[in-house]
């Protein structure tokens, strides 16, 4: 595929940003609306509710800032994990409980985004960092962990906070220097932003701030990207980039895109190649959360995308990368491949749903139902005789049935046949005629 | 044969302290099968040992360590290669033997048509039926109410089978603790479907004067070992805490030290944790390790990685 077809496939990096934080937000409002309606006590009771009107007093323009948060991102993905695993319902004491205060935190990192006046609490017991103004700033507290509620107020252009006796204010208006911060934070550290600033700026391990993150971020961005590119061979050099061409570019208008572009391993030394894995794994993922429906068969997990897409960047050939989407078309073509439908695990849905019917139902399911079912309906009931005929009449009619496959191996195990079994798991052996299938 | 003769044949025959209990209860007749992970090297012998108490062994497969993980001498339920076994090929063959033992070649042989471990194969996870799970649990000669419990709640991502097993208890008795299964004083293997199931209670009192009967001091071990606090957050990540006591002021418990009780250390993360205090307050999924007053770090158990991870304090008695 040419470049130009590329760009009509896929979203250009601008397109992108903003399909995401549309999603982002339509995602925040979704978790928060179950939170709110199927564990309202909880909500409640942990703040969230209190912290989720609070949001919802944004002012106007102010909603596109705030997505840019990369503590929400990472908020919403956690939520979504447990609302989608029902922890919220089975244990929400344990770390549904702990999630919804830490909510607390998030809206405390928007403070700066809210209107004067408004004043909030954070009371999560694990607060081991304040992430500030978006999460560009990052303040620990310098003699150890503490538990404290803490409450901050937005006055007259500064974010005021309280937290173990010691009040901090936080001049908002640009530009911030240094200096500044230090004199008002007294007893606190200062970070710059560990996820982006430890993994690939290597700040100042004593956490002195420079200009503010936002310029400070796009210069020493650019010092770290072309420190990276000298150290790579050709080939990552030139993917290198063109995956970090978007993220400059964009850099336009605000000062990194959060939440499009996480590295998570903050341990200090990232080799260059690893970073450009990082850096290429995360965009890709989150590309492919705003493009559903990509790969319609099975969006693979987030470590096997992560797995493909590293040996799809990194097993390429360097002539075929010449512009963003000529990487992306190569990926996206790799992971399809890889993903083809034989692939799949076995799915045992059809068999499984089976084994909460009683056993009357199930005989007169295995008397009355025809093909596949008729055969789950036997091995159910431990007839493997008349499951192993009737998947290989089955499969007579549908050779490609791969869940009849496993379920013939399976029920040849049943039937002491161990050889046949492995013939077909093992060897992956499809034919009918083989006697491995059929003598047993 | 001499009572202690039995307990000398199944450590020296097997190489290994686990499971003893599992394997007396199988020749009293109270397990139906059971599942062992043998060295190569000794499969040979244990068979003919085996055979002398009665006991019928099969072997499925060869489990191996994957390459740089440091094989722990315990039961390798994750993580592990298999290849098959093939009859004869005991020397020079590295990892374990996984067999079934049964007092009949007919129940071992039931316990391995429905004892498929899921496996990757080809690149793709082998997985299998739901009904063969509870097929290997009634071969094993689990408590039929313990089989569908294991078969309905026995998925990490979505439930955490300690906790649905603690929410269906009334008491946790200490005849259905399962924590340490992978310790050498092991009373119970299965999980119960809740700590005070009647079905579990009556195998382990039938189980523990079968115990007294081949060691008195044996059986001693076992029941103090299942008798205590304990820590859990999952399965795999489970603590005997010792001399623990509960607070008068919070819901804080003291303890004196801290055992890990799963069968892989690279899980033990908490107990490096635990190691540097003395007192501990859950709260919130998140485990806070105390000092005297100095709170030294804190463990964040989490239900969005792949395991419903839930901090809780089980009290048997």
């Amino acid at each position: 595929m040419h470049s130009a077809d590329a760009e009509r496939t896929f979203p250009s990096p601008e397109k992108l940003v903003i399909l995401y934080q549309k999603l982002l937000a339509f995602r925040l409002t979704y978790v928060a609306n179950a939170f709110l309606t199927e564990c309202a006590e909880l909500a409640e009771a942990t703040g969230f509710t209190a912290n989720w009107f609070l949001l919802n007093r944004l002012p106007r323009g102010m909603l596109a800032e705030a997505l840019r948060c990369p503590l929400l991102d990472q908020w919403v993905a956690c939520a979504e994990r447990l609302i989608q695993h029902r922890a919220h319902l089975l244990y929400p004491h344990a770390h549904p409980q702990r999630h919804l205060k830490e909510f607390s935190e998030v809206v405390l990192s928007l403070a700066d985004v809210l209107p004067e006046g408004e004043s909030g609490e954070a009371n999560s017991l694990t607060i081991h960092r304040l992430k500030l103004l978006r999460g560009e700033m990052t303040l620990a507290p310098s003699r150890g962990l503490e538990d404290h509620t803490l409450r901050w107020m937005r006055r007259t252009g500064r974010l005021l906070i309280e937290w173990g006796g010691d009040d901090i204010a936080i001049p908002l208006s640009p530009p911030l220097h240094e200096a500044t911060f230090t004199a008002c934070v007294k007893s606190f550290q200062v970070l710059s932003n560990p996820r982006i600033g430890g993994a690939i700026l290597d700040p100042d391990p004593a956490g002195h701030l420079g200009p503010l993150p936002s310029q400070r971020m796009r210069t020493a961005l650019g010092n770290a990207f072309r420190s990276l590119h000298d150290e790579l061979p050709p080939f990552y050099a030139r993917l290198f980039d063109a995956l970090c061409h978007w993220v400059t570019t964009f850099r336009s208008d605000g000062p990194w895109v959060a939440g499009l572009l996480q590295i998570a391993d903050t341990s200090s030394g990232l080799a260059s190649q690893r970073a450009l894995e990082a850096l290429s794994m995360d965009y890709y993922q989150r590309w492919l959360v705003c493009c559903p429906g990509f790969h319609p068969i099975n969006r693979p997990e987030p470590k096997t995308l992560a797995d493909r897409l590293c040996s799809a960047l990194l097993s390429g050939n360097d002539s075929r990368f010449s512009s963003w989407g000529d990487v992306i078309d190569h990926v996206a073509s790799s992971i399809s491949t890889a993903e083809a439908p034989e692939g799949r695990s076995p799915r045992w849905d059809a068999v499984d749903t089976l084994v909460s019917i009683s056993e009357n139902d199930l005989r007169d399911l295995a008397a009355e139902a025809k093909g596949f079912q008729r055969a789950a309906a036997a091995y159910v009931l431990g007839e493997f005789h008349a499951a192993q005929q009737l998947l290989l009449r089955y499969l007579s009619t549908d050779h490609q049935s791969e869940e009849s496959w496993f379920l013939l191996a399976f029920t040849l195990r049943h039937l002491g046949d161990i050889a046949g079994f492995e013939e077909i798991i093992f060897n992956e052996m499809r034919d009918l005629h083989n006697s491995a299938v059929v003598e047993s | 044969m001499h009572p202690s003769d039995l307990l000398r044949d199944l450590i020296q025959g097997r190489g290994s302290t686990h499971q003893l209990s599992s394997y007396i209860a199988l020749i009293a007749g109270l397990r139906r099968s059971l599942d062992d992970w043998i060295p190569p090297d000794r499969l040979d012998s244990w068979t003919r040992i085996a055979a002398r108490l009665g006991l019928t062994v099969i072997p499925d497969c060869l489990f191996c360590d994957l390459a740089g993980a440091p094989y722990t001498g315990v039961v390798p339920t994750t993580r592990a290669t298999a290849e098959p076994w093939r009859s004869g090929a005991s020397s020079g063959s590295r990892g374990m033997v996984h067999v079934f033992v049964s007092s009949s070649r007919e129940r071992a042989e039931e316990a391995l048509a429905a004892g498929w471990y899921s496996l990757v194969v080809h690149g793709r996870p082998i997985t299998k039926p739901l009904v063969d799970h509870g097929r290997l649990g009634m071969a094993f000669g689990y408590p039929e109410c313990c089989v569908k419990f294991f078969m309905s709640r026995n998925d990490w991502p979505r439930w955490n089978t300690l906790a649905e097993s603690f929410k269906a208890s009334r008491q946790t008795l200490w005849e259905c603790n399962c924590l340490t299964k992978h310790t050498p004083c092991m009373m119970i293997y299965h999980m119960p479907c809740s700590f005070d199931c009647s079905a579990t209670t009556a195998y382990s009192r039938s189980l523990f004067e079968v115990i007294r009967s081949v060691s008195e001091g044996y059986a001693e071990r076992v029941r103090d070992s299942s008798i205590g606090t304990f820590l859990t957050v999952n399965e795999v990540v489970t603590y005997r805490l010792v001399s623990a006591q509960l607070s008068d002021v919070d819901a804080s418990i003291s303890y004196r030290r801290a055992f890990y009780l799963g069968s892989y250390h690279e899980n033990d993360n908490l107990g490096r944790l635990l190691s540097r205090g003395d007192r501990i307050l859950i709260q919130s999924g998140t485990v806070f390790v105390y000092r005297g007053r100095d709170l030294v770090g804190t463990s964040d158990a989490r239900c969005d990685l792949g395991s419903m991870d839930v901090p809780l304090l089980l009290r048997f008695a």
